[in-house]
């Protein structure tokens, strides 16, 4: 009888502890005390996604974020019947985060370019750990509208023209 | 004359004492015999002291002193055993009350209008129906034993004085007065001192409370010695407090203790100087001196009966005022009558609905719903559309104008009929403990039950119940249950056949293209989706200590893990799987299902594991007892490493489990054959899932897409075998766990509506029923309403995609509580007014 040489990515290192430090450096989260990160962490499951494979489609339910920790995931955004594609993204990338704050529908379509593994956290999960830590709510919120913030700060900064011709408001003031 | 009081019908207005009335009179007055019969069985023994002193002893006659003690003996063992009768029947009476309080106050706050569970805590009504309502069941008990028992047993021995000598009997006597006076003014001041002392203590508790939130001011200011002063200051109030506290808890019991030794003293002065005198004898003095004793006794139970009061009326009073309100609604037909059936036409005409502060939700609402037409509530938010759906089924009250369902005035109809004829679904709703098949028979059975329906009347069939399963999209969830779950060996035999032959089907036609996300049971490989306890077995237990959680306490496989150098290194890994779980879960409060999911520790054993994880910060592991080694290989047992990611499979172990795989079936074969059977291809494994049975292997991943997949190949097999049906009722068996919470909102609000559906009543109203669900099952459910529902039910339907109200009869638009526009989806659009507006604005807001 021989050891088994397939033994799954996820298995050779200690996924848990990965998966913390991954969760404390992101912003959203930025501020939640560890004991509830922990938590987080030990929700939070890999899941891999052959190339081509759809990680959450354009007008679904956003009802999970991901954490990309291998491969490569393309961006896309259906108009009619043109699509407006993102460049690709490698590991590191995070996205689905403001979907486990509330129900939303996801306004872009992600897939795998290439076999891709990623980290992946349930809203479910979430908001059963966030109801259970109420003092996260706040934080999390302070994060999303810094978040909400820096971004339009940094757009309006370079598309200050065409926002003065539209008389586009923006999401600051909303 | 009338002997009982008029006790008011509505509960919160009834007093403490008409629970009394309401008690089991009849074994309230066996009761009262028994009191009688007590009292003289206690005053009894009095007469017999002073018999068996002065004639016994007096006139040496030994016969009359076996007698007299006999006597004496007889009413010591029979107060003794109507004590007991009196306390047992007490407790019936009071508990009997109790479970009556406790049945109509449950009846009660189920009736309260929507307005009082809104300010409600769940916790206050929990607390109130299980714990507070016990000191009045306490007090229904004792209120006709306690009093007159020991007014009876007071007056009996104080005649009993009077009798023997009516002056000592009077000077006895007199210290009570005194008492009365003394003993509450004390008692008085101790209230005031224990008040300052509970107000000190909270100071106190806040202080300490705040220190501990601030201690990395504490600690960056080094401040300790400003912290520990002012900390001085309240620790040393509260020493003073206590002090004086004490002090007059102590001069209560001491006052209580002279009044009752100055007694005796007072009777051998004036006793002893009449007894010398020869105006007293001997055994008159000692009956005097008992009976004075026992006087204390009635009059102590007295005082705590007071007290008993005190507290009952003080918590029934707290819980009739916090309950008080009436039910807005008929809850049946005065006169009961068949159910009436409505065709489904609804009116509304000027509905308004106030609100405390004189808001108004509903601003004059109009809406005229012809029998089965089907209408969307649209609207901005806030706008009033689920108020109003909400108005038509009488989960509020409007306040003002009329709304209709068949042309009864939905106001004053028993909430019964609305039951009968109106199907809800709301947007979170709410899911019972039991099966899923509970679930989707809730509001049937609602209905069964008030009529009184029994048997099988009036339920649908399995038939029925896979149909609306399947029409509302439950179907692959119920599927999913039935496949995942375990069959018992001997039962659904001819099931297990079937499914070895799905096995054999699947694995032709689909086994290589899913390769990638099954596990297959593979004997020369470890297997990660399977736990340490499968991986060494491999193989279906034949005996019951075989069976995996039986397994740390069977000496056979104890002993093969030592042998196969396995135990040390399983507690181990026992040991890294609690401190981790505990590390992680400790903090977090009333932890459900979902945070066990991904460790092997069970719910309700985190507790255990927490005290062990403490010992284990304290003892070493070989030092542990054999119980907690017990705890820590069931853990390792059943680790299962691609699950339970908190802690990782080193390659040692799983090269040693590995071989221990080979040694324990070589071990089987030659020390128990038969104990357990090895996995074949041909056989079915027991200890498995279905699902597992048909894979022979396990699903790697939870991606539903993969599941999905997986299923939707298995269930042309199960048709093929025409097997489906009776897997699904195992789903259907399903247990959703407390509030549903192992069900997803999406598969709630599926049950939800199935539910509804089920009920196929003339009116549905669905309230954002379908928010929870994924575009496919929206679509599915909207196209339902279209096609199977359509003229047969009215439906009003309060919703938030306007994507899905085109063919919608009709569309009502909403707007700070009043309809702005009615029509058809294509007359509105093309009016270019408000819903024009909600469908084109610039952000969507419904």
């Amino acid at each position: 009888m021989s050891l088994s040489t397939d033994q799954p990515q996820g298995l050779k290192s200690c996924g848990f502890n990965e998966c913390l430090d991954i969760l404390r450096e992101l912003p959203v989260f930025s501020g939640v005390p560890l004991d509830v990160i922990k938590v987080l962490a030990y929700l939070s499951g890999r899941e891999t996604f052959d190339a081509g494979e759809a990680l959450c489609e354009q007008g679904e339910a956003l009802d999970r974020c991901f954490y990309v920790l291998s491969g490569e995931v393309a961006m896309d955004r259906r108009i009619g019947d043109c699509a407006v594609t993102l460049p690709r993204r490698g590991p590191g990338q995070f996205f689905g985060g403001l979907g486990l704050l509330a129900p939303a529908k996801a306004l872009f379509s992600v897939h795998a370019v290439a076999d891709a593994e990623c980290l992946v956290l349930t809203k479910e999960k979430f908001q059963k750990t966030a109801e259970r830590f109420p003092d996260v709510w706040p934080k999390i919120l302070g994060n999303v509208v810094g978040h909400v913030f820096r971004w339009e700060e940094a757009f309006l900064a370079a598309h200050a023209k065409e926002c003065a011709e539209t008389g586009e408001m923006g999401l600051s003031l909303f | 004359m009338k002997l009982r009081p008029d006790i008011p019908d509505v509960l919160y207005k009834r007093s403490l004492f008409s629970w009394v009335w309401t008690s089991n009179l009849k074994l309230q007055s066996v009761l009262l015999v028994i009191i009688v019969v007590t009292v003289a069985v206690r005053v009894l023994p009095l007469e017999m002291q002073k018999k068996i002193i002065n004639q016994a002893i007096g006139l040496k006659r030994l016969d009359l002193l076996v007698m007299y003690c006999g006597y004496y003996l007889a009413c010591v063992v029979a107060a003794s055993g109507l004590k007991l009768a009196i306390n047992a029947l007490q407790n019936y009476i009071g508990q009997e009350s109790l479970t009556d309080l406790r049945k109509k106050l449950y009846a009660h706050i189920l009736t309260l209008p929507m307005s009082f569970f809104r300010k409600a805590s769940p916790g206050m009504v929990v607390s109130s129906l299980v714990a507070e309502v016990a000191n009045t069941g306490e007090f229904v008990g004792q209120a006709v034993a306690v009093p007159v028992t020991n007014l009876l047993t007071l007056l009996a021995f104080a005649g009993y004085l009077f009798y023997l000598n009516p002056l000592m009997a009077l000077i006895s006597m007199a210290l009570y007065p005194i008492a009365i006076l003394v003993i509450p003014a004390l008692q008085r001041r101790a209230n005031a001192a224990n008040k300052e002392r509970v107000d000190t203590g909270r100071k106190l508790s806040t202080m300490i409370g705040e220190t501990i939130s601030g201690i990395h001011e504490i600690h960056a200011n080094a401040s300790f010695r400003l912290e520990n002063k002012r900390f001085g200051a309240w620790a040393d109030k509260l020493f003073k407090v206590r002090v004086v506290w004490n002090l007059y808890k102590f001069a209560i019991k001491v006052s209580n203790n002279f009044f009752q030794n100055l007694g005796p003293f007072v009777l051998f002065l004036v006793g002893g100087y009449l007894a010398i005198n020869g105006r007293f004898d001997l055994g008159a003095l000692v009956a005097f001196l008992s009976a004075n004793e026992k006087l204390y006794d009635p009059w102590k139970e007295l005082m705590d009966f007071y007290q008993t009061y005190q507290d009952a009326s003080v918590s029934y009073d707290r819980i009739m005022e916090y309950f008080q309100g009436d039910p807005e609604f008929l809850e049946e037909p005065e006169e009961p009558r068949p159910a009436v059936a409505l065709d489904g036409a609804v009116t509304a005409r000027d509905v308004v609905l106030e609100v405390p502060g004189g808001i108004q939700l509903l601003k004059g609402v109009s809406l005229d719903v012809n029998p089965g037409e089907q209408v969307a509530l649209v609207g901005f938010s806030g706008s009033g559309k689920s108020t109003l759906a909400l108005c038509l089924c009488q989960i509020l009250k409007y306040t003002a104008g009329t709304a209709k369902l068949s042309g009864l005035d939905i106001d004053a109809m028993p909430k019964s009929d609305i039951a009968d004829n109106v199907g809800v679904v709301s947007q979170h709703p709410f899911i019972f403990e039991g099966s899923i098949k509970d679930n989707l028979l809730y509001s049937i059975n609602a209905r069964r039950e008030a009529h009184g329906v029994t048997g099988e009347e009036g339920l649908p069939s399995l038939d029925e119940i896979i149909a609306v399963v399947q029409q509302v999209g439950l179907f692959a969830d119920v599927l999913r249950f039935a496949l995942n779950s375990v069959f018992k060996e001997g039962k659904k035999e001819h099931l297990v056949k079937k499914v070895v032959r799905v096995r054999e089907a699947y694995l032709a036609g689909h086994g290589e293209s899913l390769a990638g996300s099954v596990e297959f049971f593979d004997p020369s490989r470890y297997l990660y989706y399977s736990s340490v306890g499968e991986n060494l077995i491999f193989g279906t237990p034949r005996q019951p200590d075989f069976e995996p959680e039986r397994l740390t306490g069977n000496a056979f496989f104890i002993g093969f893990l030592h042998d196969a150098g396995l135990k040390m290194l399983l507690m181990q890994t026992g040991a890294e799987l609690t401190s981790r779980t505990v590390d992680i879960l400790k903090d977090v409060p009333s932890p459900d299902a979902v945070f066990f999911e991904q460790t092997p520790i069970m719910a309700e054993e985190f507790e255990t594991y927490r005290d062990l994880a403490g010992r284990l910060g304290r003892v070493r592991l070989h030092k542990l007892s054999a119980e907690d080694e017990r705890l820590l290989l069931t853990l390792a047992l059943r680790f299962t490493p691609g699950i339970h990611t908190i802690v990782t499979l080193s390659p040692i172990l799983e090269g040693l489990l590995l071989s221990g795989r080979a040694m324990f079936a070589d071990r089987v074969a030659t020390d128990m054959p038969g104990a357990v059977t090895f996995f074949r291809r041909e056989d079915y494994l027991y200890p498995m899932t279905v699902m597992d049975n048909i894979l022979f292997g396990r699903v790697k991943t939870t991606s539903p897409k993969v599941l999905d997949q997986i299923q939707k190949t298995i269930v042309s097999l199960l048709i093929e075998e025409d097997m489906l049906e009776r897997i699904l009722e195992i789903g259907l068996d399903f247990q959703v766990g407390t509030n549903g919470d192992r069900l997803s909102g999406g598969q709630q609000q599926k049950v939800a509506i199935a539910r509804a559906f089920l009920k196929e009543p003339p009116i549905l109203i669905l309230d954002e029923a379908t928010s929870a669900l994924d575009n496919a099952s929206q679509t599915r459910i909207q196209n339902l309403l279209e096609n199977k529902w359509k003229g047969r039910s009215t439906v009003i339907s309060v919703v938030h995609r306007l994507d899905t109200i085109k063919n919608f009869d009709k569309v009502a638009v909403m707007k700070a509580g009043r309809i702005v526009e009615t029509g058809s989806y294509a007359e509105l659009m093309d009016k270019k007014g408000m819903l024009y507006e909600l469908v084109h604005g610039s952000a969507p807001r419904a």
